[in-house]
């Protein structure tokens, strides 16, 4: 029909065609943002002051120029993640491991083996310590917070003791909420899903007076059972609720004074099969109980800053603290007190100093649980600790070197002194690349449970009283053995030390790259060994006692990529490879290798987004105490969170959010002991949020 | 001929359902939902101070037909931000931004704005280098306002709000409308 010449001419045709669509794409963009900038410039002050402000890039600003590995979780990401929870959100965060166990219980844990029981993490709401002296652990389930109000989640990988203290060993993360004067206005939301069967909550905010500002909250959840891999509930459903306040106020121009406080309560339903000294079928030397922990805390804070100068202001800070945990095995109750002020003053030109002293009391109570598991000896005690901290940070060269020196020297009542030096050199050969390393010493101090406490572990019946040629055959009524962890009054401080090297690389405002590379010597590791087996009355008693007798290495790598690739995406990417020998001496499992996560921030309209968040985390094993060899291996899994958010008006907000897509259900961890392992399922739930 | 009219055709009408989708799809909300990125913001902020005060004359005898505005910060980011307000026309003189590397660089400068993403050290170097001049220093740092700054940006529930320290402006110098005084939170 067509001719040569006329299919070349329609060819043509074609191509202007294409090019000219592709032309018009490709104005498009351009053209908006130029007509942005311009629209902006014509604005009065008055119409500037009513401008709802969105900042992308600030968090890499203000990380690039630390020596540290720093990662921060914004409000918007904890937002677009849809998690309704503090330790899910970490899973954003390359180096850091977050498993949950069951409905209510994670492991949390960073550069390192995980567990339940994690003991090197330090983490804080607010400058409030939430770390239990009780076991050197972090109970994740009662650390909540108004997720709408969170400013940012910073999480610094490996030691952050000089500044922090002991026990800020794999790594510190600082919870950190709003400013009174960001959360002016009311807010509300709620919904509900299979597993997050109901939640509501609520926040108003106020200015009053001059310079001062206010806001109050409330939140509840309940949240439904996981099931056993075995199949049936689990029987781990809880519930909590609570509240709090914040009030901002300047009362002079060069003083600020910030008081917040938090009350909160909890039922926590767990079922578990734990040691007991008579012999039944089937079970054996155990029995199963159901408890309904209930668990509950307060907590007021107090912080005034003073300017003295241009190159000098203090903080003073105080809190007191108290938690209450009525578990099957533990009664335990904790008023904390802690005050520690801090003074920043600049010294000459190039000296940028930092010192700081803190006294913290705690004060425990362990009363008769229903099952005696745990004994603590004495059953109440208070510990003090003192400390002191000086840092100088010291410009080498205008703008390109700046080398950190700093040591904390710290008290405590149960091994004394304690000397946590750090050195950080940091590099900007350019602007936009910059290079840091450091070297630096953590110790982690024993726990209330290392020295004072003693934990059944189990019972099993001695293997003679079923061969019928030992003296102590007696299969229907076997010895029993009990197997203890005691602790020691001998404990001496876990100690490491670490080597980091780190790059980062801002390409523009829409590309930057974060990498680092550790390696970690820890030394003095406390390890359960076997004393040997003692014939009592009631039985055989084998005992392990806490000592120092363990040292580990462990290296790896971190990567984190932010990239804004269009108007409409944005990817995070994170990375982390770990490998540590720590799993030789048997009392921690294996870490997963590799761990990987992408989030996928589409902007598909004005009012809707959809967020998709990819995660990948290796094989790994955890120690338990109820399987033969002493572990039980945890499979790779990789799974998929999806968000759809639907603005209809500005001030609503609706949203539908799925999580663990991609399987019907995987295990993430099983505690050492007591429970059966749990799968964590695929969730659903909607959402409404509404602002006035 | 009649064929490759209709192809045209249907080509326009797919290429012009493509831009309107593209467009819908595409268009940051800034525009619509009145968001604007903190940065650019802050310049428009800053536009609208140069119009609003007054210099001594003699600052401009070296530049007459300029006022200099200075960037102390992360080099890459705020000079792509402050680019909307670079030759911008404030009464008979054009605003022109330069990054400056170090101290040194700012005393031509009528106006200074210090990010928060600089050491505290850094901060305090510039501030003394421009501490009697008239200069307008602009910051973002909590304390800015009370260690020697004039204005400072502070936010408040995601909107940006300043605060003025009249005394500072006076012993720089400078005259700042009583207008723009009454929108700010003054420190004294």
């Amino acid at each position: 029909m067509h001719s040569g010449t006329g299919k070349i001419f329609q060819d043509v045709k074609r191509h202007k065609l294409l090019c000219a669509l592709v032309l018009l794409v490709l104005l498009q963009q351009p053209t908006v943002s130029g007509a942005q900038d311009s629209d902006l410039t014509g604005l009065s002050i008055e119409e500037l002051m009513a401008l709802k402000v969105t900042s992308v890039s600030k968090k890499v600003q203000n990380l690039s120029d630390s020596a540290a590995a720093i990662f921060v979780i914004t409000n918007d990401d904890l937002r677009k993640s849809g998690v309704t929870n503090i330790p899910d959100a970490l899973r954003m965060v390359p180096g850091i491991n977050v498993a949950r166990i069951d409905s209510n219980k994670w492991a949390v844990n960073s550069r390192s083996a995980n567990s339940r029981f994690a003991d090197k993490l330090l983490v804080m709401i607010d400058g409030r310590s939430v770390y239990t002296p009780t076991y050197s652990g972090v109970y994740w389930e009662v650390q909540d917070v108004m997720l709408e109000d969170v400013d940012r989640i910073e999480v610094i990988r490996g030691p952050g003791a000089t500044l922090w203290g002991a026990n800020a060993v794999n790594g510190v993360i600082n919870i950190i909420t709003k400013h009174a004067a960001e959360t002016l206005g009311g807010l509300v939301s709620l919904g509900g899903g299979n597993q997050e069967q109901a939640f509501a909550g609520a926040r108003y905010g106020a200015s009053f007076g001059e310079n001062s500002y206010g806001r109050f909250y409330a939140k509840g959840f309940a949240r439904n059972d996981f099931q056993y891999l075995t199949g049936g509930d689990a029987n781990d459903d809880w519930d909590m609720a609570r509240g709090g306040f914040r009030i901002d106020s300047s009362l002079t121009t060069k003083d600020s004074l910030t008081l917040h406080g938090d009350i909160y309560s909890g039922n926590i339903d767990q079922q578990m099969s734990v040691p007991s000294s008579t012999w039944s079928l089937p079970g054996g030397f155990s029995s199963f109980i159901q408890d309904d922990t209930n668990v509950s805390g307060k907590n007021l804070v107090a912080l005034w800053e003073h300017v003295l100068s241009s190159g000098s202001k203090f903080t003073l800070q105080a809190y007191y603290d108290r938690t209450d945990r009525n578990e099957a095995f533990v009664k335990e109750k904790r008023d904390s007190f802690d005050v520690e002020l801090q003074h920043l003053v600049q010294v000459g030109e190039r000296n940028d100093v930092v010192w700081g002293a803190r006294y913290r009391s705690s004060r425990d109570d362990f009363s008769n649980a229903d099952v005696s598991i745990l004994t603590m000896d004495p059953d109440s005690r208070q510990d003090s600790l003192y400390s002191a901290f000086l840092q100088d940070e010291i410009m080498l060269a205008r703008d390109r070197f700046w080398l950190t020196l700093g040591s904390k020297l710290e008290h405590n009542d149960y091994t004394g002194s304690e000397f946590q030096p750090s050195v950080r050199l940091r590099w900007a050969p350019q602007s936009n690349h910059k290079l840091w390393s450091s070297v630096s010493r953590a110790v982690r101090t024993p726990s209330r449970v290392e020295v004072d406490g003693t934990v059944l572990a189990m019972i099993m019946p001695y293997p003679d009283s079923f061969n019928p040629a030992s003296p102590f055959y007696n299969p229907l009524n076997p010895v029993p053995v009990k197997i203890q962890m005691v602790g020691s009054d001998d404990l001496e401080a876990e100690k490491l030390t670490a080597y980091e090297l780190g790059y980062r690389f801002l390409l523009s405002r829409d590309f930057s790259l974060d990498t680092v590379l550790f390696y970690n010597d820890y030394d003095k590791l406390r390890k359960f060994t076997a004393q040997g087996t003692a014939f009592t009355a009631t039985g055989v008693v084998q005992t392990n006692l806490a000592t120092n007798s363990s040292s580990a290495a462990s290296k790896g790598l971190e990567l984190a990529l932010a990239w804004q690739t269009s108007d409409w995406l944005k990817l995070d990417f994170a990375y982390s490879y770990l490998d540590s020998n720590m799993e030789l001496d048997r009392q921690v499992g294996e870490e997963p290798s590799h761990q990987a996560s992408l989030r996928g921030f589409i902007n598909l309209r004005d009012d809707l987004d959809l967020n998709i968040w990819l995660r990948y985390v290796g094989s790994a094993s955890a120690v338990y105490l109820l399987s033969q060899n002493g572990w039980y291996a945890i499979d790779e899994y990789a799974t998929c969170d999806l968000r759809l958010a639907w603005r209809p008006v500005a001030k609503i907000e609706l949203s539908l959010v799925g999580q663990n897509l991609l399987d019907g259900g995987h295990v993430e961890f099983v505690q050492e002991t007591f429970t059966l392992p749990t799968e964590v399922g695929r969730a659903v739930y909607g959402k409404l949020t509404y602002k006035f | 001929m009649f064929k490759l009219t209709i192809q045209n055709n249907w080509a326009l009408v797919i290429s012009l359902c493509l831009w309107c989708l593209g467009s819908t799809l595409l268009l940051p909300d800034k525009i619509f939902a009145r968001e604007g990125e903190e940065y650019a913001v802050k310049a428009a902020f800053i536009l609208n101070f140069a119009k609003v005060t007054i210099w001594p004359e003699k600052v401009f005898i070296d530049s007459p037909a300029t006022i200099d505005v200075g960037l102390v910060g992360d080099d890459e980011l705020l000079a792509m931000a402050f680019r909307s307000i670079d030759g911008k026309q404030v009464g008979d003189r054009i605003l022109r931004v330069r990054l400056m590397p170090t101290a040194a660089d700012c005393r031509g400068c009528e106006i200074l704005f210090v990010s928060n993403a600089i050491e505290r050290a850094t901060l305090l170097r510039f501030l003394t280098a421009v501490k009697d001049r008239p200069v307008l220093l602009i910051g973002e740092t909590p304390d800015f306002a009370r260690i020697g700054g004039i204005i400072n940006f502070i936010s408040k529930n995601g909107r940006l709000h300043f605060e003025i320290n009249p005394q500072e402006a006076e012993r720089h110098r400078l005259k700042i409308s009583s207008r723009i005084l009454q929108l700010a939170s003054i420190v004294e």
